[in-house]
């Protein structure tokens, strides 16, 4: 490393944004991962085989770095968005014409998107043919599951708000099913759309979950799953996982 | 004090010591986060952004014609993932194909770890779960195929290469 980076990290001021000061030995090399805010989701060492590429394809990481996408992005176009039927799809239009890189904002919101729904499924067909669902992942599976459904419903509440003719008969099909659920009927749909017929009130349902409660949910959720896959021992092809109980003691004890 | 209260043990077995037991096991093989795994999310990371980057800068997400509820287009499909979902309710009643058949997979998904109890991970000790949730995939991705890519105007049959009614 250059003489310049070496002065830069043995700064006062690096070092206090850092706490560790980094050098190249085995224990700076934990401090590094055990004293970052950020880093320390991880182990400080990790088996050599979470090291190999095939172990999980890095899909579900694929996944979160999608998500991390989609935040950048979403939080760049809501400065320009309105959620109001006079307004939104003339947003859309200043959005790719005046708003400095607005339409390469958008796209890669969109292709983001796509693209999350698609490796989100392949994750989870990566972890069913490994059987890392089995103990003690059945949980983390579960928390999986909620997690499709979520990115799922991120998708479809996004895919209303660009308010054009596309956006607009899409959600009509794809709410008409609603109203077969069983019991609620009509009002399950009336419910989901706040009125009986795609409009305002939808569009303003669609986008507070877009960009509120839904994210909240899947940060939530994200934050509990990779918690687990922590815990619950890195990628399978060992099912030991962090103790959660001290080992017991085995008593035999009979009448 | 009366002699059956007394508790008796009986020697079932003779288990080794946990230290014992640890020290014949493999020592696992492990390395340091940082570097070694950190630099290959930061790789898979760099690579994922510039497919999304590359995908942004070659396709504009589409922009249709201001929403009219009263201008019913030919052809209104749902967004692709939705789409297998639209072409099971073309064969089935809503209730079977909207209600019961999307609650029953996702209650599957859910349970999915309650209900297959064998601990074997690897595919040919457990033919039967692997055959049936393959079988459902690849429905699954079947119906998704034929609903976003061979379906036209009224869910008529359309052949993509023909014509392409898919909508990103
Ligand atoms: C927003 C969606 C999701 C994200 C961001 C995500 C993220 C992750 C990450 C980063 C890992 C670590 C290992 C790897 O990269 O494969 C992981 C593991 C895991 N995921 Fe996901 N995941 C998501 C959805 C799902 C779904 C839909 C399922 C299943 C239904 C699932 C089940 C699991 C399980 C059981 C593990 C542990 C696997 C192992 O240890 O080998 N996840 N996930």
């Amino acid at each position: 490393m250059s003489k310049t980076g070496d002065r830069v990290r043995a700064s006062a001021a690096w070092r206090s944004v850092f706490r560790a000061p980094h050098t190249d030995t085995p224990r700076g090399r934990a401090m590094a991962t055990f004293q970052n805010f950020f880093l320390h989701v991880y182990p400080v060492k990790v088996p050599r085989r979470a090291l190999s590429f095939r172990s999980t394809l890095r899909l579900g990481f694929a996944s979160a770095v999608l998500f991390g996408v989609l935040l950048v992005s979403g939080l760049y176009l809501m400065f320009f968005y309105v959620p109001s039927i006079t307004d939104a799809y003339f947003d859309m239009h200043e959005i790719a014409t005046a708003v400095a890189f607005g339409q390469f904002v958008r796209n890669a919101h969109r292709w983001a998107a796509h693209l999350m729904v698609l490796v989100v499924f392949l994750h989870m067909l990566r972890v069913f043919y490994a059987g890392a669902y089995k103990s003690p992942r059945q949980f983390n599976w579960v928390v999986g599951v909620l997690l499709l459904l979520g990115t799922l419903g991120l998708s479809f509440t996004g895919y209303l708000l660009p308010w054009d003719q596309l956006a607009f008969w899409a959600v009509t099909v794809g709410t008409n099913i609603a109203s077969y659920a069983p019991f609620l009927g009509e009002s399950a749909r009336r419910a989901l759309l706040g009125a009986p017929e795609v409009g305002g009130k939808a569009l303003l349902r669609f986008y507070v979950f877009h960009v509120y409660a839904l994210p909240a949910v899947l940060v939530t959720l994200l934050g509990v799953h990779i918690w687990r896959v922590r815990k619950d021992g890195l990628a399978s092809g060992d099912a030991q996982g962090e103790r959660a109980e001290p080992p017991q003691e085995v008593s035999a004890s009979a009448g | 004090m009366p002699a059956e209260a007394e508790p008796r043990y009986r020697l079932l077995g003779v288990v080794p010591r946990e230290g014992e037991v640890a020290a014949e096991r493999e020592p696992e093989d492990t390395v340091f986060t940082w570097p070694h795994l950190l630099v290959r999310h930061a790789v898979v990371a760099a690579g994922v952004i510039v497919v999304v980057f590359a995908l942004a800068i070659a396709f504009d997400a589409p922009l249709k014609e201001m929403a009219n509820p009263n201008l019913t287009p030919p052809v209104a499909k749902a967004p692709w993932y939705f789409a297998g979902l639209q072409e099971l309710l073309s064969h089935f009643h809503p209730m079977i194909a909207g209600v019961f058949l999307p609650t029953a997979a996702v209650l599957g998904l859910l349970l999915l770890p309650y209900l297959d109890l064998n601990p074997a991970t690897e595919a040919r000790a457990r033919r039967v779960a692997v055959v049936t949730f393959t079988l459902l995939v690849v429905v699954a991705v079947l119906l998704t195929v034929v609903g976003a890519f061979f379906r036209g105007p009224g869910w008529s049959w359309a052949w993509p290469w023909q014509h392409l009614y898919l909508e990103l």
